[in-house]
């Protein structure tokens, strides 16, 4: 177990389902999705794609602030309820502010103010993602970012005597880029991003910021939700293809579960990376499938939100806290006939044992694979 | 404790033909050129009898990513999406260097991406070093590199940032005794609690490469060192080395 249990003390987020956390956990637990049709940024981008993007957002790049900052500052500032003083902030992007290239590329080079081009030789988002405090640590493991940045504030937590609090806060904007790459490698869907689904045919691009804060016991209050274990391994495979069989994914969810003190019996779900791509949904599968036989509730809010990137990780983690919370798992968009069996939480909510864990996982580009298991205190 | 050993190289200009034929990554032509460089340095430090679970990668984030992410969007650009190769999607995230080394080099503990600026390469080390204590690896591949495209170049004069060099070093770091290596006795902000030390304050003109000329410095230093040194940067405190070079009191590695 982690040296001493930290509990989750704020939770915030901006998602093309709501401005903040809770409005886009109650559209979950309604099933809602917001997905529309990617508006081209050049004339020669001719693609018929879907996307998932938070309404309203500036996406002006201002010199080098962009929109992924914004979101970023906004989640930060509900976790922390603007509390930012002596909080140690761990920030993670899978792409940054990545459509700043796209400025350059498209614009005439020599009007472009020097600030842009600043903006692609040292990362923008750090300076930008809170003037109050700016990340300690900044990380980049494309999808699992998240991921890792909140895995690294625990580790430090745990050892570090003066350190009481840390914030995690992981933001990436919708990048034209990366709809492309998507599209390209035949991940994307045209219609409904429906995860762990026979008929699923690709994910949907979203963007958005997560945030959580995490403390220790001290500051815990009665019912409070624990992080007590967080595990990593890599499949060090295909660049952007997951191992089929899952061996490092098991890997990381089985350490996760022992660094937590606990063992595959005391799960009761798990909220699954889930992109609705073929690839990842049958490595997932496969492990959870192996490590418990006779099922366990799954789900995945991929087809809710689309796929947030770099803040994918921490939404599945504030997904676990509230479903303890709350005691109740968000469904999986889609009714269509389930791979392998998997008991997916499918069509409405359902009641969770909240005497047991939830394990919630990440996969990304590169085969970075992540595990964090949340318990609720009793 | 760990032993930290280092090894670096200042690639010769004309050699990205060369180098790019010679290097083991796969599909090579659609990586970062800065991941074909940045093997070269791991592959002179790393171990036969490694375990790849245990083998962690950590780079120093930069701008490694810049020149490929550029090239797609120019191609998308110019010629449509349609004509963008999916092989070359991978490359332009920030996370592409350290990917694709674990994945030639096998690293199935973690492959990272830390830090963003000047500090990158002292704070990759930081938190190799407390994975290392953590448990999560007992050997972690610790790389930063610079990259002299010209697509960075030109973003460096328009920036007016000095101009990149293709540079590269690789720190390995290991909770085993290595030959060679000097032990990282301390790190991170706790200056007040570091004892004796002789300070070397890190140039920061090398970008995510600072801190690499200082630690190469004192480790192939002949004097006997008395006491350790301590790395810090001139303008903050926030991040740290303490290095010292004596006999290790660290583990053999079995087998």
């Amino acid at each position: 177990m982690l040296d001493r249990p930290l509990c989750v003390s704020g939770m915030g987020a901006v998602s093309c389902l709501g401005q903040d956390w809770p409005h886009t956990w109650v559209k979950l637990l309604e099933g809602q999705t917001a997905r529309r049709r990617f508006e081209p940024r050049f004339p020669s981008m001719d693609l018929d794609v879907l996307v998932a993007t938070v309404p309203d957002a500036d996406r002006k790049i201002d010199n080098d602030l962009g929109c992924a900052a914004r979101l970023g500052t906004q989640a930060l500032q509900e976790a922390t309820n603007g509390q930012l003083s002596d909080l140690a902030v761990y920030a993670a992007s899978n792409h940054s502010e990545s459509d700043i290239i796209v400025d350059l590329v498209c614009a005439e080079y020599a009007a472009a103010p020097s600030g842009k081009w600043r903006a692609i030789l040292v990362d923008p988002i750090p300076s930008h993602i809170s003037p109050a405090a700016r990340p300690q640590s900044w990380v980049h493991s494309a999808c699992t970012s998240g991921a890792h940045a909140l895995l690294f504030a625990l580790n430090d937590l745990a050892e570090t005597a003066s350190m009481n609090r840390a914030a995690v806060v992981a933001s990436d904007a919708l990048s034209t880029l990366g709809v492309l790459g998507f599209a390209r490698a035949g991940a994307s869907t045209r219609t409904l991003c429906r995860p762990f689904q026979a008929n699923r045919d690709g994910m949907i691009v979203g963007e958005g910021a997560a945030a959580i804060m995490v403390s220790k016991m001290t500051c815990a209050k009665p019912g409070s939700v624990l992080v007590v274990g967080a595990s990593m391994s890599c499949d060090a495979g295909h660049p952007t293809l997951p191992d089929p069989a899952g061996h490092q994914l098991e890997r990381s969810i089985l350490s996760a579960i022992q660094r937590a003190g606990l063992d595959l019996s005391k799960v009761g779900a798990v909220i699954a990376h889930g992109t609705g791509t073929r690839a990842n949904d049958d490595a997932e599968a496969n492990v959870f499938k192996r490590l418990w036989p006779e099922g366990i509730p799954v789900t995945s809010v991929k087809g809710n939100l689309g796929h947030t990137m770099g803040a994918a990780a921490i939404f599945n983690y504030l997904v676990a806290v509230e479903s303890l919370r709350s005691g109740t798992l968000p469904p999986t968009v889609g009714n269509g006939e389930v791979v392998m069996g998997l008991d997916l939480v499918c069509g409405k909510p359902r009641a969770l044992d909240r005497t047991k864990a939830i394990v919630a996982t990440c996969s990304g580009f590169g085969g970075n694979n992540v595990s964090a298991v949340f318990l609720l205190d009793r | 404790m760990v032993s930290l050993r280092i090894t670096s190289a200042r690639a010769g200009r004309g050699s990205r033909e060369e180098s790019l034929a010679q290097t083991r990554i796969r599909h090579a032509r659609y990586q970062p050129f800065s991941a074909v460089i940045g093997l070269t340095c791991v592959d002179d430090l790393l171990p036969a009898s490694v375990v790849p679970e245990r083998l962690g990668v950590v780079v120093a984030g930069g701008c490694h990513h810049v020149p490929n992410a550029w090239r797609f969007a120019e191609h998308a650009h110019t010629e449509g999406p349609r004509y963008l190769n999916p092989l070359a999607f991978p490359s332009i995230l920030p996370s592409a260097v350290a990917s694709c080394i674990a994945a030639t080099i096998e690293a199935r503990a973690f492959s990272l991406t830390v830090g963003y600026d000047h500090r990158a390469f002292v704070q990759a080390i930081e938190r190799s070093t407390r994975l290392i204590i953590r448990d999560f690896a007992d050997d972690v591949m610790v790389v930063a590199v610079s990259d002299d495209d010209l697509i960075l170049t030109n973003a460096a004069a328009s920036a007016e940032f000095s101009l990149p060099s293709l540079d590269v070093a690789c720190v390995h770091l290991s909770r085993y005794h290595l030959p060679d290596a000097c032990e990282l006795l301390n790190f991170g902000d706790r200056i007040d609690e570091w004892g004796e030390c002789e300070t070397r304050i890190v140039d920061v003109a090398y970008g995510s490469l600072s801190g690499a000329k200082e630690i190469r410095a004192f480790m192939s230093g002949t004097a006997t060192c008395e006491r350790p040194i301590r790395l810090s940067f001139s303008e903050d405190r926030e991040v740290g080395l303490v290095l010292y070079r004596r006999k290790q009191s660290l583990l053999e590695r079995e087998g």
